[in-house]
């Protein structure tokens, strides 16, 4: 099943993701929508790649293309080696092991017949892993490594917020130990703290085990400190792509140059924030 | 004094635990005048969200308001019979949804919706009713609008699927709007352009909005007031340059403290809340600045 083209590692690189000049047209009636225009880029292992964009530029598109959901009319999405539109049904599944992902939508993608135990339980009775206390072990892991606890293990999606839904995405995606994890605005519906630290889990996942992370926000800050490089999409073109020192010190594309001027400004800065955080609390803490 | 167009006072809504009922949204009271915008910042699961369905009465069983009092634009909420909460939520008070999807038929055109939807309020011919439906595409800042009339909710980017949310809640003129978590998915330029189209209708229309937002930048550029909700209460309030500028309950500290910046450093675990923070917010009472100033002048 494997499909080595574009994929050897003559050069000494281990792309997890070579996308190769995709290509996509959506007909509206008579109107047409160039969602894939050449998209092109290639993702090592154990790193991260920031797709960023104004909403509509193609990243979901993308994103689904990777994913197997979506065929491209041209071109090609190579993951871990294979290429995902040419497997059978039964190989996608194989590979699907490998390859997770968090969507934007904190509601619609958990099956709310289950309860979220057996959400997160679902992958590894799928794929047989492990007896079912060590399945049950590491269900209560994951929940606790999103924030939750196990009282959340019981509940239906139903009856969680929508951050919470979001964290139960997070810990299935995790569960399988995936080498690939596609996160489309997947902490968009969090608060800041609770993101911070899903961020800074995902961080120590890759530094732990080497995941690879397509990363899709439209949060400027968030793609800094999470990618190693970032692409820029605009009207399904990748106009800028860059390491992330480099696209911010110096952004070529007007549209990149557009989107980082337009970063509202305003609040009190984090740092700032965080050294009167300490002080304060010191003060409190002293009190009593 | 004019009334508020929103009054809730002591509102607390449960739902049902191992040891009793718990208490999600735990005593809360607020206001918000005509014209005004109130944002609702803090942690996940801390009953934003519980809140605003609260002023629809939309809670499924078995989730309820135990208590409180609720007025929306003159009507005493809770005690609406059953048959009039259609009418209630159709003229007087609109939310757009965290979840685009939810507000739109998967099946039907986006055409289609916008039209039923200005029809059930306005008495006119589908034809100028169309005509309308383009033009609040447009104003929501979709290209091509007549053309995406013909567009199934799910042939579009969920940026744009928010937008036309927002142009359907508007179809009804509503005197309030709920607005919770309605610009997550837009990216900064979309999203700005979005907010400059709400602060429009808010000051033609006179709406009171509810603004609920994880995104604190959005929140203290377009909310007036700002109340930070933390486990069912409202640990702080204030406008929104004094809760960002002199954050003073420990969890609106670390909840800014948390925030991802462009000039953080890289390569070291971005901070978090302090574990106790559950502890620390019990110790603190809640924060409201405007009951500060009255304290600080005598
Ligand atoms: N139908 C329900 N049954 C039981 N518990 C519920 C139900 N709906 C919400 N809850 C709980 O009530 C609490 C408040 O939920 P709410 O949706 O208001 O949170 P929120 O502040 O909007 O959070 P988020 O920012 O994550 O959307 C949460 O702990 C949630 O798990
Ligand atoms: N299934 C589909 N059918 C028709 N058009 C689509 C479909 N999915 C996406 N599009 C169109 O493709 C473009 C890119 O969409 P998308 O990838 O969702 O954008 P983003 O994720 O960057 O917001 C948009 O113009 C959208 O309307
Ligand atoms: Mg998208
Ligand atoms: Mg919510």
């Amino acid at each position: 099943m494997t499909d080595n083209d574009g994929t050897t590692s003559s050069d000494g690189t281990d792309p997890v993701i070579v996308a190769d000049d995709l290509q996509l047209t959506f007909h509206h009636g008579k109107q047409e929508t160039k969602a894939l225009d050449h998209v092109s880029f290639r993702v090592e292992r154990g790193t991260t790649l920031a797709l960023v964009g104004q909403s509509g530029s193609g990243k979901s598109t993308t994103a689904r293309t990777i994913l197997g959901i979506q065929k491209p009319d041209a071109g090609r999405a190579i993951v871990c080696g294979s290429d995902v539109h040419d497997l059978s049904q039964r190989e996608l599944r194989l590979l699907r092991q490998k390859m997770q992902v968090v969507l934007q939508d904190p509601f619609g993608q958990l099956n709310r017949r289950h309860t979220v135990g057996r959400i997160i339980e679902g992958a590894l009775i799928a794929f047989n892993r492990g007896s079912r206390r060590e399945r049950r072990e590491r269900v209560a892991e994951l929940i606790r490594a999103v924030g939750l606890d196990e009282s959340y293990l019981g509940r239906n999606p139903r009856e969680l917020s929508g951050g919470q839904c979001q964290r139960v995405a997070i810990a299935r995606a995790l569960a399988l130990q995936p080498e690939l994890v596609v996160l489309d605005e997947a902490v968009s519906a969090l608060d800041v703290s609770v993101r911070a630290q899903i961020l800074n889990m995902l961080v120590q996942l890759q530094k732990d085990f080497g995941l690879t992370y397509l990363f899709i926000t439209h949060d400027l800050a968030v793609a800094r400190y999470m990618a190693h490089d970032i692409a820029v999409m605009h009207r399904g073109r990748i106009v800028e792509h860059s390491d992330r020192d480099t696209l911010f010190a110096n952004p070529k594309d007007p549209y990149t140059q557009g989107l980082i001027a337009s970063i509202p400004v305003g609040l009190p800065r984090g740092a700032a924030v965080r050294a009167e955080f300490d002080r304060r609390l010191e003060l409190q803490l002293e009190d009593g | 004094m004019t009334e508020s167009a929103v009054t809730v006072e002591n509102l607390v809504v449960t739902v049902p635990g191992a040891t009793g009922p718990v208490r999600v949204v735990d005593d809360i009271s607020f206001e918000i005048a005509a014209g005004n915008v109130l944002g609702i910042v803090g942690e996940s699961g801390s009953g934003k969200s519980l809140t605003a369905l609260s002023l629809m009465r939309l809670h499924r069983s078995p989730v309820r308001i135990d208590n409180g009092f609720i007025r929306v634009a003159g009507t005493d909420v809770r005690s609406l019979a059953e048959r009039e909460l259609d009418a209630f939520r159709g003229n007087t008070i609109a939310m757009i949804y965290q979840n685009p999807m939810s507000a739109l038929n998967p099946v039907l055109t986006i055409g289609n919706q916008l039209v039923e939807a200005i029809r059930i309020h306005n008495k006119v011919s589908r034809r100028v009713a169309r005509n309308q439906a383009t033009d609040m595409l447009a104003e929501v800042g979709i290209d091509r609008p007549a053309d995406r009339l013909d567009s199934y909710p799910f042939e579009l980017s969920g940026g744009m699927l928010q937008r036309v949310v927002i142009a359907m809640a508007m179809s009804c003129n509503p005197r309030v709007l709920i607005a919770d978590e309605a610009t997550t998915a837009l990216d900064v330029t979309t999203q700005a352009r979005v907010l400059d189209l709400l602060r429009g209708l808010i000051e033609q229309h006179d709406m009171a909005v509810l603004f609920i937002t994880h995104d604190l930048a959005v929140a203290s550029e377009f909310c007036d007031d700002i109340q930070v909700m933390y486990s069912g209460r409202i640990v702080e309030r204030g406008t929104a340059r004094e809760v960002f500028e002199d954050p003073r309950h420990p969890y609106t500290l670390g909840l800014l403290g948390s925030l991802c910046t462009l000039d953080m450093e890289l390569d070291r675990p971005i901070p978090t809340m302090p574990r106790d923070i559950a502890e620390l917010s019990r110790l603190a009472p809640a924060i409201d600045h405007a009951a500060l100033e009255v304290q600080e002048l005598r």
